[in-house]
């Protein structure tokens, strides 16, 4: 009787429980789903054995029963697995697994106390910085104190950023690897030409890459240097007739880097679509902001189903960082104008950045456990039980805002 | 050349390395017609291919259509390492390193109290300009650099947090200048370090001079490693300058270190031995577990340099080792580690850092693997050279020198590293291993003004490579899980 050596690829996830099987192919960033049954199970629970590195050995009468036969036909269509026959192949081959193996894995640092490998320069671990440099603002926008907790928007307070306090901070991070440090700028600063000025001769400075957030109000007030010299995004909290009227009469000519557009329903929605479409501008950004009482617009707009995380692209380093990290929180600070670090927007400032040092305040991020740059999908409910929390985007600051965990149709 | 790689091992299995992905891919031969086929504009004759391998239509199907799947997501690319390879670094680069240089080693004498007969400083070997013999080191000259070093450690610009500065003693034999080690620590020690853990030592020593300065050495909690061949006959080549054993000495500090100070043998001592033709493996391996209750670091006698005349000698006392030997693979660890390198630097499964995962590297590469000055530490002769590290005592690696002050030229620095980078270039522009070389240029030989490497990977010691690697993990699962956990 032949015998075949049946293989899942090395480019390969699986992920199982007793009802069905997920399977991801990270080389054409495909997802598939089947069902389980006793048949398969007693194949798949094989080829995960760690012990036969995604390899198992199958014969005739294997193939010969239907539901494995049917597996195996699946596997090899969408290129995930292959069968090779043993009289051509005598001898098992070998499958590289995708398991990660990361040195400095922080929680096993945590538990050793190995804090030697760690201060390794930990300024790496940063990819973006959020500076709040103007907090001084007279408007009363909706939603003013909510947004800036789910997307980079302004913030109300009666603090302007310390200057000296700046400078400490890019003379740290002159040697870090940080990709863009964005800086928030509310409406009043522009009373404060000297003030502007500092900040303007300060980031300038360092050379760091840097954008500028405005409100669209603040547009008119934005000298054309700092057109010409930043990437400057507007915030727009709502396509009304004076934003409208504001980008006919000014703003089209202006070298606007990206329109960043706050909905928080299906009509903000369609209105900010029509917009765009009008004016053909490919510079924008739409994001969605929860109110409390929105959870259907989200839902519709938001959540995700099986289908979109199936055909949702990830490589096998993707899928390594959602099993590690969160790649939607990791190495980002948030830097309110009285110096509060945060490293989440929803506790506790971690550090203030006139008294702590960058490095500290990482470090106090990385070793503290199930802290958010490191809340993965395996620490919450229901998302720990879920065969598809892999090749599901990582934990936003909307699950926080809504207190729920899975923002999609999966498990309810 | 072509980014992936096919080949065929020992157990008639096949695989694809594609360097693109990073990623091994179990493949049937068919698979390479399809790619010939292609590669040489040929029009392949898939009923002389379902005669050839004995497979139905259906499953030439399912091959031709696995081929398209695989081309379609990046694999047989063209490879073009000429634009890959980088041919300078800019100074900035080198600036980093030197400011997160936290590894100063000082060779505090170039005496020895032994006479070892494969000694790589020794008559066996081309001596090398900048290693003179018998010198002791100042204090005064280590003092600037330390003083050099000081603000860099605690500025900001230093990225390790709070990781100790590791200060190392070699030789010769430290322990002959055992008056400028203490000052060294000594002053050390009366600086704060505003912003790190302070200072870790280590040594490397014969361990003659031991009984003498063992307190010290445990008051200090220096880090040992000491070298010693084995037994009596295993050790005979390590001898003093009478030419007689220094085994008998050695072995009784140790075992005097042991009993006098267990809790800092147990976590402070290790051992470096040297295979040569009085001893096996399983010797060495066995007096250190039965003696001393300790596991050694085996090594084979440097092959590099040996002067024309002492070829004959050279060959009479060497040694080979067989890291695959189960005597080998139970006693140290470096067979496991060979395959954690191929796995580490091949797939991408393993990373250093998390932030790793995050970061989308370009895909470019510098010449060889040589390490960029200042990267993992600066190694001081007794004349105050700088050097990159105790293998290199070669003038041309020379970082800068400590006379008056400490100089170090970042510009000169820069311009020769950038000369010898435009010289390799073309070099590993043919090398099939340009994208994983682990070979330093300042090894390699020095000919007609240029550094020439030995190994340039063709297309078949590249398939070979790769196919002994397979060949070996596959006749090892274990291995495979145990490489892969291994920590850089």
């Amino acid at each position: 009787m032949e015998k075949y050596w049946l293989l899942l690829e090395s480019y390969t996830f699986i992920w199982s429980n007793k009802n069905e099987i997920v399977l991801y192919d990270t080389l054409s960033g495909r997802g598939t789903y089947l069902k389980n049954n006793m048949d398969i199970s007693r194949i798949v629970n094989q080829l995960t054995d760690i012990s036969n590195l995604y390899v198992t050995e199958i014969n005739e009468t294997d193939l010969s029963n239907t539901n494995i036969n049917k597996f195996i036909k699946s596997l090899q269509n969408r290129f995930l697995g292959d069968i090779y026959p043993q009289s051509m192949f005598p001898n098992r081959p070998l499958v590289l697994i995708p398991k990660s193996n990361i040195n400095d894995d922080t929680d096993s640092i945590a538990i050793n106390d190995n804090n030697a490998i760690l201060g390794q320069e930990l300024l790496k671990n940063l990819t973006s910085i959020t500076i709040h440099l103007s907090e001084n603002c007279t408007n009363n926008c909706d939603a003013c104190l909510d947004s800036w907790k789910q997307m980079q928007w302004c913030v109300k307070s009666h603090n302007n950023f310390d200057i000296d306090v700046l400078s400490d901070t890019l003379e740290q991070l002159t040697r870090s690897n940080v990709l863009v440090i964005d800086y928030i700028l509310c409406s009043d600063i522009f009373e404060n030409k000297q003030l502007m000025n500092k900040y303007i001769n300060t980031i300038e400075k360092y050379k760091l890459n840097s954008r500028l957030f405005f409100h669209w109000r603040s547009s008119l007030k934005i000298s054309d240097e700092i057109y010409n010299n930043f990437p400057v995004i507007l915030l727009i909290d709502e396509v009304n007739e004076g934003f409208i009227e504001e980008y006919n009469d000014y703003l089209h000519s202006k070298n606007v880097f990206n329109y960043h557009f706050r909905v928080n329903s299906e009509i903000e929605y369609l209105k900010t679509i029509e917009f765009i479409n009008a004016v053909g501008t490919k510079n924008y950004k739409i994001t969605p902001l929860y109110t409390g009482h929105n959870q259907s617009f989200f839902e519709k707009y938001v959540f995700w189903d099986k289908k979109d995380i199936l055909r949702t692209k990830w490589t096998k380093k993707n899928i390594f960082s959602n099993q590690h990290l969160n790649y939607n929180h990791y190495g980002k600070l948030t830097i309110r104008s009285n110096g509060d670090v945060y490293t989440n927007l929803f506790t506790e400032p971690t550090g203030n950045i006139k008294y702590d040092q960058i490095t500290t305040i990482i470090r106090k991020e990385l070793l503290t456990p199930n802290t958010l740059w490191k809340r993965t999908r395996d620490n919450c409910t229901p998302c720990n039980e879920c065969l598809y929390r892999y090749i599901c985007p990582p934990i936003s600051n909307y699950e926080i805002s809504m207190n729920r965990m899975n923002l999609c149709t999966i498990k309810r | 050349m072509n980014k992936s790689i096919f080949f065929k091992n020992a157990n008639e299995n096949y695989y694809i390395y594609d360097a693109n992905h990073k990623v091994i891919v179990n493949s049937h031969p068919i698979l390479l017609d399809y790619f010939n086929s292609q590669h040489n504009k040929k029009t392949i004759e898939e009923d002389l291919l379902k005669v050839k391998y004995g497979i139905t239509e259906t499953q030439l199907i399912h091959y031709r259509k696995k081929y398209l799947f695989l081309k379609r997501n990046g694999f047989f690319k063209k490879d073009y390492p000429q634009k890959v390879i980088l041919d300078s670094i800019d100074k900035d680069t080198i600036d980093y390193s030197l400011s997160n240089c936290n590894n100063l080693v000082f060779q505090v004498t170039s005496a020895c109290n032994l006479n070892c007969t494969y000694c790589c400083y020794g008559d066996l070997y081309v001596n090398s300009p900048l290693m003179e013999d018998g010198k002791m080191m100042s204090f005064e000259t280590a003092k600037k650099i330390i003083d050099y070093f000081l603000p860099i450690w605690n500025e900001n610009y230093n990225n390790k947090y709070n990781n100790s500065v590791l200060i190392g003693f070699y030789g010769g034999e430290p322990l002959m200048n055992f008056i400028v080690i203490k000052k060294i620590i000594t002053y050390l020690k009366s600086n704060i370090l505003t912003v790190k853990n302070g200072f870790r030592f280590s040594m490397t020593t014969n361990g003659l001079l031991l009984d003498k300065y063992m307190d010290y050495i445990v008051e200090n909690n220096i880090m040992l490693l000491i070298s010693l061949d084995g037994d009596r006959e295993n050790n005979s080549y390590r001898v003093t300058k009478n030419n007689k054993s220094s085994f008998d000495k050695v072995f009784k500090n140790i075992k005097i270190l042991k009993e006098k100070y267990p809790v800092f043998y147990e976590g402070n001592v290790s051992f470096n031995s040297v295979l040569n033709n009085r001893s096996t493996p399983s010797d060495v391996y066995s007096f250190f577990l039965n003696e001393l209750n300790k596991k050694t670091s085996l090594n084979t006698i440097s092959k590099l340099d040996v002067k024309e005349e002492n070829i004959d000698v050279f060959r009479g006392i060497y040694q080979s080792m067989n890291d695959s030997a189960p005597e080998v693979k139970e006693n140290d660890n470096m067979y496991i580690r060979k395959f954690s390198f191929f796995l580490y630097h091949y797939l991408s499964n393993s990373y250093r850092s998390l932030h790793d995962l995050l970061r989308h590297p370009k895909d470019e590469v510098l010449p060889t693997g040589t390490c960029l000055p200042f990267m993992k530490r600066i190694f001081i002769l007794t004349s105050g050279i700088l050097l990159p590290c105790e293998r290199i005592p070669i003038k041309d690696s020379s970082l800068g020198k400590i006379s008056e002050d400490v100089s170090i030229n970042i510009d000169l620095i820069h311009r020769r590293y950038n000369n010898y980078y435009k010289q390799l270039k073309q070099q590993c522009s043919k090398c099939y291993m340009y994208r994983f070389c682990t070979d330093c240029l300042f090894q390699f030989p020095f000919k007609d003004g240029k550094y020439e490497c030995q190994h340039i990977y063709n297309k078949q010691d590249i398939e070979s490579f790769f196919s002994y690697h397979l060949y070996t993990l596959e006749n090892d699962i274990k291995l495979y899980n145990e490489s892969n956990n291994i920590i850089h």
